[in-house]
C-alpha cells in the first residue's frame, strides 16, 4: 500500500456539531415557523394580557393596575351575560350542526343520482361570505319584512299586521343568531366528516352485515369508531370558530337588543375600540382564553384518548 | 399614512380629471385666488387621504366631490376621499389614533375627538380664522370643536334630527300638529297605535337616533348622566321618571324597535309601515328624489317637527356634529389645515348646504339665511337644528368620559332594558350608574 500524506481534518468546533447534528437539524427546520408563530400568535397574546392588566385607552398609554379589569368584569352583568351567551351559542349550535352534519355526510354516502352536484349544493352555505350571508339573515329575520312572517302570514298561522319580533326580543334574538351560526356551519362538519366516511373500508361493513349487524350496529360498531379522530378534529375546529364568532352576530345584531346577543368577542371589540376602553377589552378578550383551552383539551384528551391509536385493540 | 394602490391612485386621477373639468369655471378661478390668499399654505407635495361619513343625500356628496376638486385644481394637493357607513366611522379613527397610520382627516360623528384628543392637529388658527370671518360659532360648535382654549376639530356641520311625520295619519289620529308637550306627544302615539299607524324610535345600537332619541328622553325629564362636577347622577327621581315615560311610548311602538339601527326607521317609513319616528331630513329628501309615485305620495305627505318639551321646560335635543379632525400622525397638518379651512368659505359652504337640502345645518352664524331653509317650508325646523342642540355630556364636560358613555351606549340600553323587560327601573339605573362610575372614576 502506498503511503501518503493526509490533510489533518479540520477542526470541529461545538457550532458546526450544531450544525450537521441529526438531532439539531429538525430545531433548525422548526426555528423559522417558531419565529413566525412568536411573532403572529405568541407576541400579540402576551401583549393582549398585558394590556388587561392596564388602564389602557385609545391613543394614550396606561398604567398597570393588576387584575383590575377583572375584578370589575366579575361584577359586571353584561360580561357575565355575555359569557353565558357565548358558551350557550357554542354548545347549543355545535350540537345541531355536528347532529345535522353527521346526518348529512352518511346520507350523502350513499351512491344516488348527481351525488357529486349535490355535494356541491351542500357547500354553498360555507363558501357565501360570511357577512353576505349575515346580512341575509338580518333581512329574514326582519320584524316587519321576515320572509318567515310573510309566509305564516300567508298560511294563515299569522294574521295580516301581527308581526313576530324576531330580533327585537331577547330570547328569539338569542334562537335567531343561532339558528344563523348552525346554517353555516353545517357544511364544514358535513364535508369533513363525508371525507372521513370515505376512508371506511367497504369490506368492514360487509363483514358486519354478514356477522348480522343492523343498520344501527353497522353505524355504532363500524362507523362511529373510525370517524372518532375526524369528529374530534372537525369538533375542535367548530367549538372553536363558535366559541369565537363575530362577524354573524355584529351584522345581524350588533350585540343587540340589550346586549342579549353579546358574545365575548363582540362584547370585547365593543368595549375596546368603541368604548375606547383597551384594557378593558383585552381583559375580555383574555377572559375567552381558559374557555378555549378547554374545549381544546376536552377534544383532544377525550376523543383521542385510544389505544387502537397507539396501535393496540380499542378495547 | 396609507400606502397609494392602484384603487387610491384611480380615484386620485379621477379627482385631478373632475378638477381638469372645472378649470376655467368659477369655482376654480375662485379656488386659485384663494389659495393665494389663504393663510394656510399645503405642504409641497401634499396628498390627503380623507375619510367621511358615508352620505345619506346624493346631492350633498356630489356638491362635496367638487369642493375636492376645486380644491385639489387650486393648490395641487391631490386628495384621496372614501367613506365609511356611521357605525363605522369611530372604530377606525380609534384604530388609526391608537396604531398612528391611517387618513390624514377624519370626519367623523359627535365627540369621536374627545375620545383621542392628543392625536388630533391644533386647528385653533382655523376655527378662530372661520369663526371670525363668519359671525363666530354656534355655542354646540364650540363645545364639539373645543377642549379647552384649543380647537381639536372643526365641526364642518350639524345634522339636524326631528320628528317625521305623516300628516295624513296624525290628522286620521286626531290632531293637527305633533303637540310640543311630552304629554301631547304621548297622546299623539296612543292615537297613532289605535289607528294602526303607530310610531317608532330606535332602542337598538343605532349610534344617531338611538342616541338622539334616548337623550332627549333623559334631559326631558331633567335627568342627567353627570352633575357639573363629573359627579354620576343617572340614579335619580327624574330618571325614574324618563324611564315610565319611555315605557308608555314604547307600548305604542311598531314591533322591533329594540333591533333598530340608523337605516331601520327610514326603511320602515319609507315603506309606508311607520307612521311617525325621529330622524333627519333624509326619509324627505330620498322621497323627493324618488321617481317611485308612491314614494313621492310619501313626500307630498310628511313633514317634520321639533322634539316636544318635557319637564325641563327647554328643548333638550342633542343633534349629530359631523366634526372634521387632522390627525397628529399626518405628514401635511398644513394641507389639513387648508382643506377645511376651504371648505368652510362661503363660496363652497353655501351650495354645498343647499346640495344637502336640509340634511346638514351650519355651525357658523351667517349661513342663516341660506336659501335651502326657505324655498321649501318643510326644511325650516331644521335650520335651528345647531342652535337648539344640547352637547354629549350635558351638565358634564365635554370630554372622553362623555364621548365613551354615547359610544357605549350607556343611556339607550338603559331605556333598552326597562322598555323591554329586562331590568326594572331600579335595575336599569343602577347598571348605568355602574357604567357611568367606571368611565367617569
Amino acid at each position: 500500500m502506498a503511503s501518503g500524506s493526509f490533510a489533518a481534518p479540520p477542526e470541529t468546533t461545538a457550532w458546526t456539531r450544531l450544525m450537521v447534528n441529526r438531532n439539531w437539524l429538525g430545531f433548525w427546520f422548526m426555528v423559522p415557523t417558531m419565529i413566525f408563530l412568536l411573532f403572529f400568535l405568541a407576541w400579540p397574546l402576551i401583549l393582549g394580557m398585558w394590556m388587561s392588566m392596564t388602564d389602557m385607552r385609545i391613543g394614550r398609554g396606561g398604567s398597570f393596575i393588576g387584575l383590575e379589569n377583572y375584578q370589575y368584569l366579575l361584577e359586571d352583568s353584561d360580561f357575565l351575560n355575555a359569557t353565558a351567551f357565548t358558551l350557550a351559542y357554542t354548545a347549543v349550535a355545535s350540537v345541531f350542526k355536528f347532529a345535522i352534519g353527521l346526518y348529512l355526510a352518511i346520507l350523502l354516502n350513499n351512491h344516488m343520482p348527481f351525488k357529486a352536484f349535490i355535494r356541491a349544493i351542500v357547500l354553498i352555505p360555507f363558501i357565501v361570505p360570511t357577512v353576505l350571508s349575515a346580512v341575509a339573515f338580518w333581512w329574514i329575520f326582519d320584524t316587519q319584512f321576515s320572509i318567515f312572517t310573510w309566509l305564516l302570514q300567508k298560511w294563515g298561522f299569522l294574521d295580516k299586521g301581527q308581526y313576530i319580533n324576531w330580533l327585537g326580543d331577547p330570547f328569539l334574538a338569542q334562537c335567531s343568531v343561532i339558528f344563523a351560526n348552525i346554517w353555516r356551519g353545517i357544511p364544514f362538519i358535513a364535508i369533513t366528516l363525508l371525507a372521513g366516511l370515505q376512508t371506511v373500508s367497504p369490506s368492514l361493513y360487509e363483514a358486519a352485515t354478514l356477522d348480522g349487524a343492523s343498520g344501527w350496529q353497522r353505524f355504532r360498531f363500524v362507523t362511529y369508531p373510525l370517524l372518532t379522530p375526524i369528529i374530534a378534529v372537525v369538533m375542535t375546529f367548530s367549538v372553536l370558530f363558535t366559541f369565537t364568532d363575530f362577524q354573524l352576530i355584529w351584522a345581524m345584531t350588533r350585540g343587540g337588543p340589550v346586549n342579549a346577543t353579546q358574545l365575548m368577542a363582540t362584547l370585547s371589540y365593543q368595549r375596546g375600540i368603541l368604548g375606547g376602553r383597551l384594557g378593558e377589552g383585552a381583559a375580555i378578550a383574555t377572559a375567552m382564553v381558559p374557555f378555549l383551552l378547554a374545549a381544546i383539551m376536552v377534544s383532544w384528551f377525550g376523543l383521542q384518548r385510544r389505544k387502537w391509536q397507539q396501535g393496540e385493540s380499542n378495547d | 399614512m396609507t400606502k397609494p394602490t392602484r384603487r387610491s391612485a384611480l380615484k386620485g386621477l379621477a379627482g385631478v380629471a373632475g378638477a381638469g373639468a372645472l378649470v376655467g369655471s368659477g369655482m376654480t378661478d375662485w379656488a386659485k385666488a384663494w389659495a393665494q390668499a389663504s393663510p394656510f399654505k399645503p405642504e409641497a407635495g401634499a396628498t390627503l387621504n380623507v375619510m367621511r361619513w358615508r352620505r345619506f343625500v346624493v346631492a350633498e356628496d356630489e356638491a362635496f366631490n367638487k369642493i375636492v376638486a376645486a380644491f385639489t385644481a387650486a393648490t395641487g394637493v391631490r386628495v384621496t376621499v372614501t367613506s365609511e357607513s356611521f357605525d363605522d366611522m369611530q372604530p377606525k379613527a380609534s384604530v388609526a389614533a391608537n396604531t398612528g397610520t391611517g387618513p390624514d382627516i377624519f370626519w367623523s360623528l359627535y365627540s369621536t375627538p374627545h375620545l383621542f384628543p392628543n392625536r388630533c392637529v391644533d386647528v385653533t388658527d382655523v376655527a378662530d380664522y372661520l369663526g371670525k370671518k363668519y359671525g363666530g360659532w354656534v355655542p354646540v360648535a364650540e363645545a364639539y370643536g373645543k377642549l379647552g382654549n384649543k380647537w381639536i376639530a372643526i365641526p364642518a356641520a350639524i345634522n339636524g334630527g326631528y320628528i317625521n311625520y305623516r300628516i295624513s295619519q296624525i290628522k286620521a289620529a286626531g290632531f293637527n300638529e305633533v303637540p310640543q308637550t311630552t304629554a301631547g306627544f304621548l297622546e299623539l302615539c296612543k292615537a297613532l297605535k289605535a289607528k294602526n299607524t303607530p310610531a317608532g324610535f330606535p332602542l337598538g345600537r343605532a349610534s344617531g337616533d338611538g342616541n338622539s332619541y334616548a337623550y332627549w328622553l333623559l334631559w326631558g325629564h331633567n335627568a342627567a348622566q353627570v352633575d357639573e362636577n363629573s359627579k354620576v347622577i343617572i340614579r335619580s327621581p327624574e330618571t325614574e321618571a324618563a324611564l315610565n315615560y319611555s315605557k308608555a311610548l314604547y307600548d305604542t311602538f311598531i314591533q322591533g324597535t329594540a333591533a333598530w339601527n340608523d337605516a331601520s326607521n327610514n326603511r320602515l317609513f319609507l315603506s309606508g309601515e311607520l307612521g311617525l319616528t325621529a330622524n333627519g331630513i333624509s326619509i324627505y329628501a330620498a322621497a323627493n328624489a324618488s321617481n317611485d309615485p308612491k314614494q313621492k305620495e310619501i313626500a307630498a305627505d310628511m313633514d317634520h317637527a321639533y322634539w316636544p318639551i318635557g319637564p325641563a321646560g327647554k328643548p333638550t335635543e342633542i343633534q349629530l356634529c359631523f366634526p372634521m379632525m387632522a390627525m397628529t400622525y399626518t405628514k401635511f397638518p398644513n394641507a389639513c389645515k387648508a382643506f377645511m379651512a376651504y371648505m368652510l368659505e362661503a363660496e363652497q359652504f353655501n351650495p354645498w348646504l343647499e346640495a344637502a337640502a336640509g340634511y346638514l345645518t351650519h355651525t357658523l352664524n351667517a349661513f342663516d339665511n341660506n336659501p335651502v331653509w326657505t324655498k321649501d317650508p318643510k326644511n325650516k325646523v331644521f335650520r335651528d337644528a345647531s342652535k337648539r342642540s344640547l352637547v354629549a355630556g350635558h351638565r358634564g364636560k365635554l370630554d372622553e368620559k362623555a364621548a365613551t358613555a354615547m359610544a357605549d351606549f350607556i343611556v339607550v340600553d338603559m331605556f333598552a332594558s326597562f322598555c323591554t323587560g329586562r331590568e326594572t327601573a331600579a335595575g336599569a339605573m343602577q347598571l348605568a350608574e355602574r357604567q357611568l362610575q367606571r368611565i367617569y372614576r
